[in-house]
């Protein structure tokens, strides 16, 4: 302990130097405004710095590639709360209850939450990654397989379940999500499938233009009915109210440890990231609600949870990439990669071969998180005061930013056509009320969930029983099944109650 | 919506169904595990299952008078139609006449049709919005966009000049 509390000053003296805090500025702003714009990315931010970087010092280039990465995940949820575009894959939760609550005129007080939830949790991500990175990183390699699968079935049955009214649309959105992430060239087998000899469709449909076309392009179709009613509550925003109230507070609390804590713990998970941590802390804060049937409406728990949780697993995922050399998502690969072309080789010798890198690099990440918090405050009034903008302005402006920044990830026009196509079939869904997120999410997780099933039942022969019988995965599986027959129970239990009354 | 529900439902019966015949045709099985078509084939059965819940639920439910149906507004659909329309134009027109002068339309048009805007204050806030967009795309961002200089009609208008057209058109 001493020790580490010797190196994280150590790591302070590096972080503070000049250089370095101006680069960790420019990290986060940029970061954040690769958040906001939709279609670009964390990965796609960091990846575009990496030859930027070049010439820069390791831990300086370092320091403003993971500038980027957390100022992103705050970046998204301002769309994600303002327009119900959600800005990659982890902000998908947010929309849940943020685009709800800006609806009603709190749009401050949910980006502010935001902004405060993702400064906590990615501190406490942090701290975390500085006590306990080695023991962590030593039950995250017994994850096998069977765990991967238990983990991600877990994840979506929260959500599918979790979601909208009927849950057989739920279920039947995510199975359909799962379906498009069949499409493409299998990773086991390396065959084609449902390709129908596209070339493009090999790699699959991207997440990107499926996300902005059943988020963003359908909320224009559907927004077409109220062009001429629709008037954005005008309030006026002020410093203060940005801040969420006491009520908001004492409701948030729970939300902001959970959320931190799950994000932090799915983070180190190598392959899994921000996006199936704010899924899983959004699932568990509506289980332990008082009034779950009041999320998707707009409580502040359900922005705080995810925020929270998409940020700790920022710093989550840093655990395995410093501990082992085994990126735990695809912008931590990318921030692999810069290392490596830096001459540094992540792994457990980097703590004693370059202790000023590694702790210099933490240290950074308070100093983000707290630069990332005074700077998005008074931002927070700029970005709300777009909602001013009459909505007929604002959206043919949103149909052209979200083709554009679709189009900018691959510079493929094919990924807008995708984004054109989803958008039609996210109209329907919201007209037939078929929940959104389950599609999107079950997308991001099909191939981890296809993989580690095939792997798992590879290693145990086809026997099924192999998740009940490794202690983890049976939890997990457990926790899932539960999750998806509860609501069964209930209503049943319910009708039993009610029709014994009935007879009494 | 009770009708809404059971059309959606017959036709994700069918979608399933045509999801298993696909992946029959994948092998099923490999070696050491499930092979390829494992995975779809189950889906597709899981979602023939839950469309044949979603149907009999449907079937079972007594109507209810606040329901609406879903696509009610005619002028709203008509809205919507256009927007699908005009976009795929874009898409089409994009590596054709190059992104500033498409983006130009599209906002332009969407905003005369769909929202009954007065021209002049349509023709300056889509200019804007696209010299804007370009801005930070193409300069900012670095993103390389379709530029007017590598459609046809430009090149086509080049051989008839001769090679250089008299009014230098880069920009665009």
């Amino acid at each position: 302990m001493p020790d580490t509390f010797h190196n994280l000053l150590l790591g302070f003296q590096v972080a503070l130097q000049p250089q370095n805090l101006f680069f960790c500025f420019v990290g986060v702003v940029l970061g954040t405004l690769i958040g906001v714009l939709p279609g670009i990315g964390p990965v796609t931010g960091v990846a575009i710095l990496i030859p930027i970087t070049f010439g820069m010092d390791a831990t300086t280039a370092l320091i403003t590639m993971a500038g980027v990465y957390y100022g992103a995940m705050y970046g998204g949820s301002t769309t994600s709360i303002l327009i119900n575009l959600p800005g990659e894959s982890a902000s998908v939760m947010t929309t849940m209850d943020g685009y709800q609550m800006a609806r009603k005129g709190r749009a401050g007080p949910a980006l502010g939450m935001a902004a405060i939830a993702s400064f906590i949790a990615g501190t406490f991500s942090v701290i975390m990654l500085t006590l306990i990175a080695p023991p962590l990183a030593d039950f995250a390699v017994s994850f096998g397989p069977p765990e991967y699968f238990a983990l991600t079935f877990m994840g979506l049955t929260m959500v599918t379940s979790l979601t909208g009214k009927s849950m057989i649309k739920g279920i039947i959105s995510g199975a359909f999500g799962l379906l498009l992430a069949c499409v493409g060239v299998d990773a086991l087998s390396g065959s084609p499938r449902f390709t129908y000899n596209q070339v493009y469709l090999l790699d699959g449909f991207g997440f990107i233009g499926v996300a902005v076309g059943l988020f963003a392009i359908s909320e224009v179709l559907i927004n077409t009915e109220e062009v001429f009613e629709h008037i954005f509550v005008q309030t006026k925003i002020s410093i203060k109210s940005l801040f969420p109230n006491l009520q908001d507070w004492k409701d948030s609390l729970g939300a902001l440890w959970r959320g931190s804590l799950i994000g932090f713990i799915v983070g180190v998970l190598p392959g899994a990231g921000a996006t199936i941590a704010s899924f899983l802390a959004y699932g568990v804060e509506k289980r332990v609600s008082k009034h779950p049937e009041k999320f998707g409406t707009g409580v502040i728990e359900g922005v705080a949870a995810p925020e929270g949780a998409n940020n700790a697993a920022t710093g989550g995922a840093m655990v395995p990439l410093l501990t082992l050399g085994i990126p735990g998502s695809g912008t931590t690969a990318v921030l692999m990669g810069a290392l490596l072309i830096h001459g540094l080789r992540p792994g457990p010798l980097l703590f004693s071969t370059h202790p000023d890198f590694v702790w210099g690099l933490i240290a950074s990440m308070y100093v983000g998180n707290i630069l990332l918090l005074i700077l998005n405050m008074p931002l927070i009034g700029l970005w709300v005061s777009f909602l001013r903008v009459p909505y007929k302005i604002l959206m043919p402006l949103i149909v052209a930013i979200s083709a554009t920044g679709v189009f900018a990830t691959d510079n493929n026009i094919f990924d807008v056509w995708i984004m054109l196509i989803f958008g039609v079939i996210g109209y329907f869904m919201r007209k037939l009320d078929f929940p959104l997120a389950p599609t999107v999410l079950a997308l991001v997780l099909g191939p981890m969930v296809e993989r580690s099933l095939r792997q798992a039942l590879a290693m145990s022969h086809g026997d099924i029983s192999i998740f009940f019988s490794r202690p983890i995965s049976a939890v997990l599986v457990i926790i899932a099944l539960v999750s998806l027959l509860a609501p069964l129970f209930r209503t049943a239990w319910k009708q039993w109650a009610v029709s014994k009354l009935l007879k009494a | 919506m009770k009708k809404a529900n059971l059309i959606a439902g017959v036709i994700l019966l069918l979608f399933s169904a045509y999801i298993i015949v696909e992946s029959l045709q994948m092998p099923f099985m490999a070696e050491f595990g499930p092979d390829y078509g494992f995975f779809p084939f189950w889906l597709g059965i899981l979602m023939l299952i839950l469309s044949f819940l979603l149907l009999v639920n449907t079937w079972r439910q007594p109507i209810i008078p606040e329901d609406k149906p879903p696509f009610t507004n005619l002028q709203a659909l008509k809205n919507a139609a256009f927007i699908v329309l005009a976009l795929a134009a874009y898409l089409v027109l994009i590596e054709i006449i190059g992104y500033l002068l498409d983006t130009f339309l599209f906002i332009l048009l969407v905003m005369l049709i769909v929202h009954r805007e007065r021209l002049f204050a349509s023709l300056v806030i889509s200019a804007i919005a696209a010299i804007g967009l370009y801005f930070i795309f193409h300069e900012i961002l670095q993103v390389s966009l379709p530029s007017l200089t590598d459609g046809a009609p430009y090149k086509n208008l080049q051989q008839i000049f001769g090679g250089t057209l008299p009014i230098k058109l880069w920009w665009l």
